[in-house]
């Protein structure tokens, strides 16, 4: 009996409909192309002689700096794996490689990997985020829980 | 506590092999603090921040240093706090379009030159310049390097007008049948447009107050308030008459025909106030599955070819549908444009104190 209400309630899960229409899809769809536009300034920036004050990299910072003025206006909300690869200080699109570094630190005397984090820091020298990876390594975004999903 | 055992070991182990692969890339110093403190289990495109500023900006940090005034130093915390990406990008025009006048003079005084030799000769001028390799031109900005820019915006447009059911491949409608474009409500279409982003869009400038910038087309890069900036292409002819003063066809491989600014191309900045602005959105696509609009925004265009559908929304700006080249028209009014791209989110187009109609 266990196995058959498991088996139902997966069901009840794919039965659920997506929305027919979404509301304010335009400026969803506005700032998925702000987005996408801001990646690729960034990445045809030059690397080789690193300016600062390239266009392409002016650029794509301004399409980042318009994008979330778009998202305040039309009182929309950006997901947190996006969120996270934009720098909140100078705007940034935050690629490893190319503007940003990406560490794994452990500051701990054990050394215990319950203690790594992962850093991600901006050139702008401004901005640095810590994520405490090693507490939990299957930790998901809420945004990203399944359960959310309303049944029926 | 057998827990805590194995993972000090393992730790350890970890951090061995990246100290190895860190000193056989040689990338990094030794007196990185990062590494003396702390183990560091990989690292992913580090990248020494130093190299990132320019001379003068260390110069900068040092004269700070030196002097320990405490008003130079908030002078100096304040201006960098205005080093915005705004600032920053209004810096950059300024510096390349006073570049772009310096090659214009550069140019002026190689044509002088060229013309003097075939005086003598008594010839007509004619010479066709490798302008890449002219020092100083790889500092402009150039058109080519935005088309992808634009094919993403095309993408972009078509989604957001929702006409991808009138998309055709290889020649053939989507749909059997012959389409009615009637049935299509032109005025939605012009509604929508006014909170569209038009970073990336191929525009060709029909009207101005600026008589200089009448029938240019560029991508648009930014949008100012009251400005569009654009990369021009260069060697691109402006007016439609390619008759030079005799009356015989103007030769187009010779850059005597050219003004020097027309060689230059580079950056522009259009007024959008009394300006008004057409673009094309193809209905059609290429072999690669790729939309090919430079064709058609480059060309110049028969008013007669256009089917007028719509006299509806004359007040907004005009859509018409070319049947021949399978692609819609719009033609915009810059006045109605005249607000900041991110406080058009919420605004519609303005009908009322209107000075300009689209006949
Ligand atoms: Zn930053």
């Amino acid at each position: 009996m266990g196995k058959a209400t498991k088996h139902t309630l997966d069901v009840q899960w794919i039965c659920t409909k997506p929305p027919g229409s979404v509301s304010l899809k335009d400026h969803y769809i506005r700032t998925n192309y702000l987005y996408q536009a801001s990646t690729l300034m960034a990445l045809s920036a030059s690397s080789d002689s690193p300016d600062s004050n390239s266009l392409n990299d002016l650029l794509s910072r301004s399409y980042v700096h318009n994008m979330n003025w778009v998202v305040k206006k039309a009182l929309i909300k950006l997901s947190p794996t996006i969120k996270r690869t934009v720098c909140k200080k100078c705007n940034r699109r935050l690629i490893s490689g190319k503007n940003c570094s990406v560490e794994v630190t452990n500051t701990s005397n054990l050394k215990t990997p319950v203690n790594d984090i992962l850093t991600v820091s901006c050139i702008c020298q401004k901005f640095k985020k810590n994520y405490p990876i090693g507490k939990n390594l299957n930790y998901k975004i809420f945004a990203h829980n399944d359960n959310l999903l309303p049944v029926k | 506590m057998h827990t805590l055992q194995t993972g000090s070991v393992e730790s350890n182990g970890v951090s061995s092999s990246s100290s190895n692969d860190a000193n056989d890339g040689g990338k990094y110093n030794e007196n990185d603090p990062i590494k003396k403190n702390k183990y560091v289990n990989w690292r992913v495109g580090y990248i020494n921040p130093e190299a990132f500023y320019s001379k003068e900006d260390q110069s900068e940090e040092k004269a700070n240093k030196n002097r320990n005034n405490k008003q130079y130093s908030e002078k100096i915390q304040k201006a960098q706090r205005r080093n915005n990406t705004r600032t920053m990008l209004r810096k950059y025009i300024t510096e390349t379009m006073s570049h772009q006048r310096k090659m214009e003079k550069k140019l002026k005084t190689i044509k002088r030159n060229t013309k003097k030799k075939y005086e003598k000769k008594k010839m007509q001028p004619k010479m066709q310049l490798e302008l890449n390799k002219i020092p100083g031109f790889n500092k402009i900005p150039k058109f080519e390097d935005y088309l992808n820019l634009n094919k993403m915006w095309l993408s972009y447009i078509i989604e957001l007008l929702n006409i991808d059911k009138y998309l055709s491949t290889d020649g053939k409608m989507a749909k059997d049948g012959e389409i009615d474009f009637k049935n299509l409500k032109f005025q939605n279409l012009l509604a929508k447009l006014s909170s569209a982003d038009f970073n990336g869009c191929l525009l060709e400038v029909l009207k101005s107050n600026n008589k200089s910038s009448i029938n240019l087309t560029g991508i648009v890069l930014y949008e100012f308030k009251s400005h569009f900036l654009m990369a021009v292409p260069q060697r691109f002819k402006r007016f439609d008459n390619l008759e030079g003063e005799s009356g015989e066809e103007m030769d187009l491989e010779n850059d005597f025909n050219y003004t020097n600014r027309e060689l230059v191309g580079g950056l522009r900045l259009v007024e959008k106030n009394g300006s008004t602005f057409r673009f094309y959105v193809p209905l059609n696509k290429d072999e690669n599955n790729e939309f090919s609009v430079l064709s058609l925004g480059l060309d110049n265009e028969d008013v007669s070819d256009r089917e007028e559908t719509s006299q509806e929304g004359a007040t907004e700006g005009a859509v018409h549908y070319h049947q021949s080249r399978e692609c819609l028209e719009f033609v915009l009014i810059g006045s109605r444009l005249n607000l900041r791209s991110s406080d058009r989110t919420n605004k519609k187009f303005k009908n009322h104190a209107i000075d300009d109609l689209v006949v």
